[in-house]
């Protein structure tokens, strides 16, 4: 089946990559791409894909920083407001994908969204709960794809 | 006095607000347009070398990297007292007109026609990309996308990554173009043209061609007189990439022209007490207040203002609509905001016919991409036409070219006067009574959303969900209510 692993996040904001690092981390044994923003690029990312994986750091301030979410589109799909001027919030990016694009679009998407601690100030690291999860994350989509750990 | 907030600004980058202030009679006292957010970029940049500002500054937003990116290699062309070699120029205005077609693009589709497409005062759930979709059909939805797309791969090409780039070096360009990615741009030019051709039509069947519509476009509602600022060539035409920025006034004279460091002698900043957001006037003028009119200080950049500023554009298609434009509006500077939306869609096929002239010319695949660095200077300045217009990156280095200082105004901090002015207007216009319901609310909102506010580069930190939180007051002043999303 052919996947792609889509890291979501900001390189210098912390914890805001956290997405990126998962990416980083399956280079090489699976393909992957790196996104900043969650709008028609992850559209542009997921084209032609049968099944997906997308990383992306959230702040729910419910739940300890680290704790990692698997979660489906459908579960993103209940607001579709739009967050940003060019920038469609990922449920609202799907939700256009699959209107637009249904037969090129992955048939089996899986978010894995982690609780960050710090994505405001600046620094290249996560903060230790979420550096943790990056490798749990990595493994675990290793583990879902079959590609041996 | 009754407090009314309308928060959070649906599609907009970053966190802001507008507080909308009635009085005991239930209309408009006053109107602010608030950010909360801190600047951040502007010191973690200290420390850093020049060369690496550019690949930094290029997340500041996701949205808007390719126009950060440009405008600090300029700045650091600059503080090695370096040209780029004419290949590398090429090359750059190439990528950054590929980067005004895919951010119009999304700008217009996403942000300005679903307030006309649905009609102003639909429902947010059908006005929006999504129920724009559903009313112009999936076919024109997914040309739109696919086409915007090629913008995108040619950035990817040149940039060597889709999203922050990185190929960009003080007097050059780190990576050539092959003769086979001439070609392939060439062909992808043709998608951005038609894609430019396409969003001018939908322009004239939507808006211009709906009497409704253009009432509002040429009311008095969405007005703001101001100055205008935006760069020129030798013959006026509007530029992107480089140029001299030309200041007119409300009645369209001259006011000054600068280059560089100049930008000093015209813009002065003025710290408000209810925003972190500074907000920008002309200093030959002196503060006027937040206040339009022909004595205003205030300012406006971007598509409408680089339109006002400019004779015409320097490709066929852009020109021919250009003239299509002054035919409908006249001479005369125009102060009707929701035109940048019609400004908006020229720059698109401006933009496209530019990276078609670019990719014709065999010489773009030089290897003289880079030229020999010169001692640095302490100081460097890249001023371009962002897409949302004026970027200026000021930096001051030390001999080894390290950053010890940065200043970065962006278009959203030149806009903000004329921003806070079209709401305050919009909210007078529109609400009375103290009769406030969803569709005049998004009525206000449009009132900004010409600008194209990206909150996350002008307050300097990154885009995404932010903390609201919403305080009502009621006509005492007291805080009847507060409701908050974290």
């Amino acid at each position: 089946m052919r996947t792609i692993v889509v890291g979501i996040g900001n390189p210098v904001l912390m914890d805001d990559c956290f997405g990126i690092k998962v990416a980083e981390q399956l280079n090489g044994i699976m393909e992957t791409r790196v996104l900043s923003t969650t709008g028609f690029d992850v559209i542009d990312a997921l084209l032609g894909y049968e099944r997906a994986y997308i990383i992306d750091g959230v702040n729910t301030g419910g739940v300890k920083p680290g704790t990692i979410m698997e979660l489906a589109p459908e579960d993103l799909m209940a607001d579709l407001e739009f967050s940003g001027t060019h920038n469609l919030h990922l449920g609202a990016a799907l939700h256009l994908g699959y209107r637009l694009f249904k037969g090129e679009m992955p048939r089996e998407i899986k978010i894995f969204a982690v609780e960050v601690q710090d994505a405001v100030n600046f620094g290249m690291q996560c903060t230790p709960a979420v550096e943790a999860a990056i490798t749990v994350v990595a493994d675990r989509i290793k583990d879902l794809s079959g590609v041996s750990v | 006095m009754k407090r009314i907030e309308i928060n959070p600004m649906t599609r907009l980058e970053g966190h802001g607000k507008i507080s909308i202030f009635l009085d005991d009679t239930g209309n408009v006292e006053n109107a602010f347009f608030q950010t909360v957010e801190l600047r951040g970029y502007e010191r973690f940049l200290r420390g850093m070398p020049i060369e690496e500002v550019p690949r930094t500054v290029s997340t500041i937003c996701g949205v808007c990297r390719g126009v950060h990116y440009t405008a600090s290699v300029k700045a650091a062309d600059s503080v090695y007292n370096v040209e780029p070699t004419p290949t590398a120029r090429k090359i750059r205005e190439l990528f950054l007109n590929a980067h005004y077609v895919e951010d119009h693009c999304a700008i217009l589709y996403a942000l300005g026609f679903p307030d006309f497409v649905a009609g102003p005062t639909a429902s947010p759930a059908v006005r929006n990309l999504i129920g724009l979709i559903e009313i112009v059909g999936v076919e024109t939805g997914r040309t739109v996308l696919k086409k915007r797309r090629s913008a995108v791969r040619i950035l990817e090409m040149l940039g060597g990554r889709p999203i922050h780039p990185v190929a960009a070096l003080p007097g050059g360009w780190s990576k050539r173009v092959t003769g086979e990615e001439r070609q392939e741009i060439l062909a992808l030019s043709q998608d951005l043209v038609e894609l430019g051709q396409m969003t001018l039509q939908v322009f004239d069947d939507v808006v211009l061609k709906n009497k409704g519509y253009m009432e509002l476009v040429l009311g008095d509602i969405y007005k703001v007189v101001c100055n205008y600022a935006g760069t020129v060539d030798d013959r006026n035409r509007v530029q992107y990439y480089d140029g001299t920025q030309r200041i007119i006034n409300a009645k369209g004279e001259e006011i000054g022209r600068f280059q560089g460091k100049g930008y000093l002698d015209f813009i002065a900043e003025r710290v408000l007490p209810w925003s972190y957001l500074k907000m920008p006037y002309l200093k030959k003028i002196g503060w006027q207040g937040v206040e339009d009119g022909e004595a205003s200080s205030l300012y406006c950049v971007g598509p409408l203002a680089r339109f006002n500023v400019g004779s015409g554009y320097d490709t066929p298609l852009a020109q021919e609509a250009y003239e299509k434009m002054r035919e409908a509006l006249g001479k005369a500077p125009v102060h009707n905001i929701l035109v940048y939306h019609w400004a908006r869609a020229v720059e698109l096929i401006n933009a496209a016919e530019k990276v078609r002239q670019l990719a014709m010319d065999e010489s773009i695949t030089s290897d003289d991409i880079r030229a020999p660095l010169g001692e640095a200077v302490g100081e460097g300045v890249g001023i371009i036409e962002a897409v949302r217009g004026i970027l200026i990156h000021h930096y001051k280095t030390d001999r080894r070219g390290i950053v010890e200082e940065a200043n970065l105004i962006v278009a959203t901090t030149h806009n903000k006067g004329p921003i806070n002015v079209a709401v305050r207007r919009a909210a007078q216009s529109l609400i009375k009574d103290g009769k406030v319901d969803e569709g005049i609310l998004n009525m206000v909102e449009m009132a900004y959303r010409p600008y194209d506010i990206c909150l996350a580069c002008a307050t300097h930190t990154l885009p995404g969900r932010q903390p609201v939180q919403i305080d009502i007051y009621d006509s005492q002043g007291r805080n009847c209510q507060t409701l908050k999303n974290f």
